[in-house]
């Protein structure tokens, strides 16, 4: 029985990991900038729930609306501003780029908000579900479910909308895409603004399960960086799968080794993928 | 006679600081079939990019129908009438066949790509029953098919092959030039890069022979066929 309730809770954290990882994995495989700023910009996502919620009232889960244009808006600019200038630089050139980018982020954050921890709080709660013998709290579960919902929505913006079949033939060969009349920068600063986009959409769902700090933003890159690796680069399958594998891993991790070895088992779990199948669970094949 | 469809004149270009190409002029009529032709490394691909936009001309002029090209980005290129079936063919391989046309008519807005999607699948079957299969499934041959079609997808005025028979069977071969003969027929232009200059000069009405980056020779196909230089130099003629 605690192996199902385990079980359940690594769902729910998958679930949202796969959101992370989703947009970090869009940019790296179609762009091959490798974007640092990403942890940031999901911590950014979680303050705007936070105040959102707080000074306005307005719910984390709605809050989601307003971030999603914001977000994708902000990633837009920055790339056709910034990093669209170095796209074609070595990838630990625009690396150092998103680093740079990422230490400004991230400072302005503390100087801003500081580095409190920070809990949203739903007031008044939304109370736990039962199924059987294994109790979820229902806003976990919204949740999970909502980021599931938006990796999904991502899946099928790439592979069934006529922008989404252009990113993917970037992806595959830039060239043969522009010599379909693609603007292929054009098509870089709107996966970047994608990639932004899933960040600060996220944001507001992880503020349901985690405390919000600046400093809680290395920790999500390095989940999304094993996620990518483990599912395979630049796939939302491959996302989602390394996501819900990450988040099983991780529970059962924090049961049976405890919860300080939890993110020690996830690297030992990227070195050993690395090893055996350096191309990824499902590999980097179809639709991103 | 009208001003050519195609007209190339005095266009240099070339890789960073390397020169590949040397003042080329080569003009193409409306309704033609013309050929290029000539060995490896004579910057045939080279110039097919500079028409397309991929690499900008340091020099001369690229002008379609009247319009000057020459700085134009490939997707004004297209826009304009010319489209390029790149060498290797460069399908979205891990892309379903019916997503690559897709991607062929991407600067379409117009109402008339499912109707040119299914005339894609008359004019190949194979596409048709392999539509919804990854590219990378098809045979060298089909994905030649795959790619000349998806070229057809933004509706050209012109199409551009490069390298047309590379690695496909003879019957296959045979097969593709019919159906540009067709196209040809219903009032398509053609400019084909082909190493195999015996395929080539029997497709062509007018051909162009390139070395080391510059046009060496230039006329009707049938006469260069009979020009004894070429026939020693292409042909093999005994």
């Amino acid at each position: 029985m605690l192996t199902l309730q385990i079980l359940a809770n690594g769902l729910v954290l998958g679930g949202l990991y796969a959101c992370i990882a989703s947009g970090f994995s869009l940019v790296w495989g179609v762009l091959n900038v490798i974007n640092i700023l990403h942890g940031s910009f999901i911590v950014l996502g979680g303050y705007l729930a936070f105040y959102a919620y707080g000074l306005l009232g307005i719910h984390p889960f709605l809050s989601i609306l307003i971030a999603a244009p914001l977000f994708f808006a902000l990633g837009y600019a920055m790339q056709h501003t910034l990093i669209n200038r170095m796209i074609a630089a070595p990838v630990l050139l625009t690396l150092t780029l998103t680093f740079g980018l990422d230490l400004m982020l991230s400072n302005a954050m503390l100087a801003t908000f500081t580095a409190d921890f920070r809990k949203l709080t739903l007031d008044p709660p939304l109370g736990t579900l039962a199924f059987g013998t294994i109790v979820l709290p229902v806003d976990r579960l919204i949740a999970m479910v909502l980021a599931l919902g938006l990796t999904g929505l991502l899946y099928l913006v790439l592979s069934r909308s006529r922008i989404g079949r252009a990113i993917v033939a970037v992806r595959m060969d830039r060239e043969a895409a522009a010599l379909m009349g693609v603007n292929v920068k054009r098509v870089y600063a709107i996966t970047f603004g994608l990639g932004t986009l899933m960040a600060g959409a996220s944001g507001p769902l992880l503020a349901m399960i985690f405390p919000i700090s600046p400093l809680t933003g290395p920790a999500y890159l390095g989940k999304a960086f094993v996620i990518c690796v483990l599912g395979g680069l630049g796939s939302v399958p491959g996302a989602m799968i390394g996501g819900l594998a990450l988040g099983v891993v991780e529970s059962f991790g924090s049961l049976w080794f405890g919860p300080e070895h939890a993110t020690t088992l996830s690297f030992v779990l990227l070195i050993l993928i690395l090893l055996v199948r350096p191309e990824g669970l499902l590999g980097r094949k179809g639709y991103a | 006679m009208d001003e050519p469809l195609l007209r190339i004149s005095g266009v240099h270009a070339g890789y960073g600081d390397v020169p590949v190409l040397w003042g080329i002029d080569l003009e193409v009529a409306r309704g033609e079939i013309a050929c290029l032709v000539g060995s490896n490394g004579a910057g045939k691909t080279t110039l097919m990019r500079t028409i397309s936009g991929l690499l900008a001309a340091t020099r001369g002029s690229v002008r379609f129908d009247g319009r000057e090209l020459a700085g134009a980005p490939p997707e004004q290129t297209l826009a304009s009438g010319i489209a390029q079936v790149p060498e290797g063919r460069r399908l979205f391989s891990a892309m379903s066949i019916r997503d690559n046309l897709l991607m062929g008519a991407y600067l379409r807005t117009d109402t008339g790509v499912a109707a040119d999607l299914e005339r894609m699948y008359a004019l190949f079957p194979i596409l048709g029953e392999r539509r919804h299969q990854h590219a990378g499934t098809l045979s060298g041959g089909e994905q030649q098919m795959c790619a000349i079609a998806r070229g057809l997808m933004s509706a050209p005025r012109m199409l551009l092959i490069d390298e047309l028979s590379l690695g496909l069977a003879p019957a296959i071969v045979d097969q593709l030039c019919d159906t540009l003969r067709e196209l040809n027929r219903a009032g398509l232009t053609l400019l084909v890069v082909e190493q195999d200059v015996a395929i080539a000069l029997e497709l062509a009405q007018r051909a162009f022979v390139m070395d080391t980056g510059r046009i060496t020779r230039a006329g009707d196909a049938g006469t260069l066929a009979n020009d004894p230089a070429i026939r020693e130099a292409y042909l093999g003629a005994l």
